[in-house]
């Protein structure tokens, strides 16, 4: 269980001719919450502080206020706890498929050997095992997703940050990445905290939605997705998905500076 | 480059192991053929064990695989380079003619058929003081290595000790190495130390300038990826940014092993008994021009078969940089 509370969260700027310092708000009390093995997505424009969020809860910043909770307990400031998936897959070129997914792992200590049975035994779970000894460099970008996604899983951590993970793909392969994502997801429950702007994504994929404002970010609403699971694509089109995805919409419009691509 | 399908079949954990693999017919293909065939246990066993492991035959497949394409590429790009062999043998020709038809002085210009002759006329004292000047060049060489990685990863980890050398670093290769040498020979001596000092203060320069910016080129998200997770910086260092260099570093290898011979017949020329580079300065004070030439043609098949040594390296060591 995951609780943010009040996070507020301010970078000083020094201004180049003048040489004075301003301080501006990025983070605005930001509260939300994620039970364990719950799905949750963050929606934003661009540039409204996501990735600011995600750098405080892995503990590589530090609030001003609030507070960071992870089953009660305060990690603020504390690394470890996380493991997290960026848009770039971050893959490391001179490692294997199978070495890349036991990165994580390894940094606990474990043995390669160890890390290598489970990881190879979860390739062939999900259909890379065809590719565990090749490198990056010969995978699509989907591929390497998929890749970058279980050595996330791997790391064995309680929470999975992933930051616009699928942003850089195309639709078709992007709808491939989420069904292919959910199946994983359902296997094994981890808790998710997903970052994105596409607002079907995240409707697709979220057990919950927080909507947040240009920056500074606020929490402008908080929306639970009671869609049935599995949820498939013809979903998109049905009437309960269109009214949840119009009550963001309005969400996200009421404020005239959003830059939203969706 | 024809290839034979083999087929194996060999009992694995759980069960039976059945493999089909093109291998090329060569020296690599006939490795592995080795070690599926089971010929290789007719071998081993005898040395009291049962079986080779396939990870250690993959040790000495993946280097040979490597040294076979380097080669097959090599004879493929002939073709390429005919030009300007052609060009070369020409220019050889007008040389040839040249001089035969102005009938130069052999001392002055010998004839590439005459350093041709004195060429395989001096093999034996030519290879006898190649080996020294091999020997001052490789030990130099290492020396470098090992002062160069050392210099370059204290100062890839500590920021401090780069802002302290580097421009020390910087402002040892502004020494005219002319000017250096004659000293290390009154400090050392005649003997090997000051050329393979020589060679190594030659060489280090690429060496740790390269693998300072490898090391410096790492993926910021990678490190703040590594960091989350709860990486030590010992484990960033270790997994992301030592591999990382890799490309970079063997660049800088590639640059400085040229450098290696050169720095040798450099610590040579200022003093020393044997070495091609006392081999040319005496032909050169006996007038014998040809042999000048022959020497230098040593000294530059040698460096390439310097350069050569590295490329492989380079090719075994990452070989997911070369496939891409």
């Amino acid at each position: 269980m995951l609780e943010i509370k009040n996070l507020v969260k301010t970078y000083a700027t020094k201004l180049e001719k003048k040489g004075e310092v301003v301080s501006s708000l990025i983070l605005d009390r930001i509260s939300l919450r994620a039970a364990e093995g719950e799905f949750v997505s963050i929606i934003g424009p661009s540039g409204c502080g996501k990735s600011t969020l995600f750098n405080l809860i892995s503990g590589l910043e530090v609030p001003e206020e609030g507070q960071i909770l992870l089953h009660g307990k305060e990690i603020m400031g504390e690394r470890g706890h996380v493991s997290y998936m960026l848009q770039k897959d971050l893959l490391l070129p001179w490692r294997t498929v199978l070495d890349n997914c036991i990165l994580g792992m390894e940094l606990q200590g474990f043995t390669r050997k160890d890390c290598r049975s489970k990881a190879q035994a979860l390739l062939e779970e999900f259909g890379l095992a065809a590719y565990s000894n090749s490198y990056p460099y010969a995978l699509s970008g989907g591929m390497r997703q998929r890749v970058a996604f279980l050595r996330t899983m791997l790391a064995n951590k309680e929470i999975l940050l992933l930051d616009e993970p699928f942003g850089s793909l195309d639709a078709y392969t992007k709808s491939e990445m989420h069904e292919w994502l959910m199946d994983v997801w359902n296997k094994y429950r981890s808790t998710v905290l997903f970052i994105t702007h596409d607002v079907e994504e995240a409707l697709l994929l979220s057990d919950r939605i927080y909507v947040l404002s240009s920056q500074p970010a606020r929490v402008q609403l908080s929306l639970d997705v009671d869609l049935p699971r599995p949820r498939s694509r013809e979903m998109l089109v049905s009437q309960e998905f269109n009214q949840l995805k119009k009550q963001i919409f309005q969400v996200l419009f009421s404020d005239k500076t959003t830059s939203l691509n969706i | 480059m024809p290839t034979l399908n083999l087929i194996w079949i060999m009992p694995a954990e759980g069960g039976i192991q059945i493999g089909v693999k093109p291998q090329p017919l060569s020296g690599s293909g006939f490795l592995v053929f080795w070690y599926r065939s089971g010929l290789c246990n007719l071998f081993f066993s005898k040395l009291g064990r049962n079986y080779l492991r396939f990870a250690e035959v993959r040790m000495l497949v993946r280097p040979l695989r490597q040294i076979e394409y380097c080669m097959r590429r090599g004879i493929k790009d002939m073709k390429k380079y005919l030009p300007s062999l052609g060009i070369f043998l020409v220019l050889l020709f007008v040389w040839e003619t040249v001089v035969r038809c102005l009938e130069i002085k052999e001392y002055i210009l010998p004839a590439p058929s005459r350093i041709g002759i004195v060429f395989v006329e001096s093999i034996p004292l030519l290879w006898e003081h190649s080996l020294h000047t091999v020997n001052e060049a490789i030990l130099g060489f290492l020396l470098a290595i090992i002062g160069g990685v050392i210099l370059a990863m204290l100062m890839g980890i500590f920021p401090l000790i780069k802002k302290l050398l580097y421009p020390l670093v910087v402002i040892s290769q502004t020494i005219p190495i002319m000017a250096l040498a004659p000293l290390l020979i009154i400090w050392f001596g005649y003997n090997l130390l000051p050329k393979v000092m020589v060679v190594a203060l030659v060489c280090f320069f690429p060496i740790t300038v390269s693998l300072v910016e490898g090391l410096e080129a790492v993926d910021r998200d990678m490190v703040k990826l590594l960091l989350a997770m709860g990486a030590s910086p010992w484990q960033i260092f270790s997994k992301v940014q030592l591999p990382g260099a890799l490309p970079s570093f063997f660049s800088g290898l590639k640059i400085s092993v040229t450098y290696s011979i050169l720095g040798a017949i450099i610590g040579e020329w200022l003093g020393a008994s044997k070495g091609l580079g006392v081999f040319m300065i005496r032909s050169m004070n006996s007038f014998l021009t040809a042999q000048v030439f022959a020497a230098i043609m040593v000294i530059s098949l040698l460096s390439l078969v310097f350069f050569g040594v590295v490329v492989v390296l380079a090719r075994v060591v990452m070989p997911w940089h070369y496939q891409k």
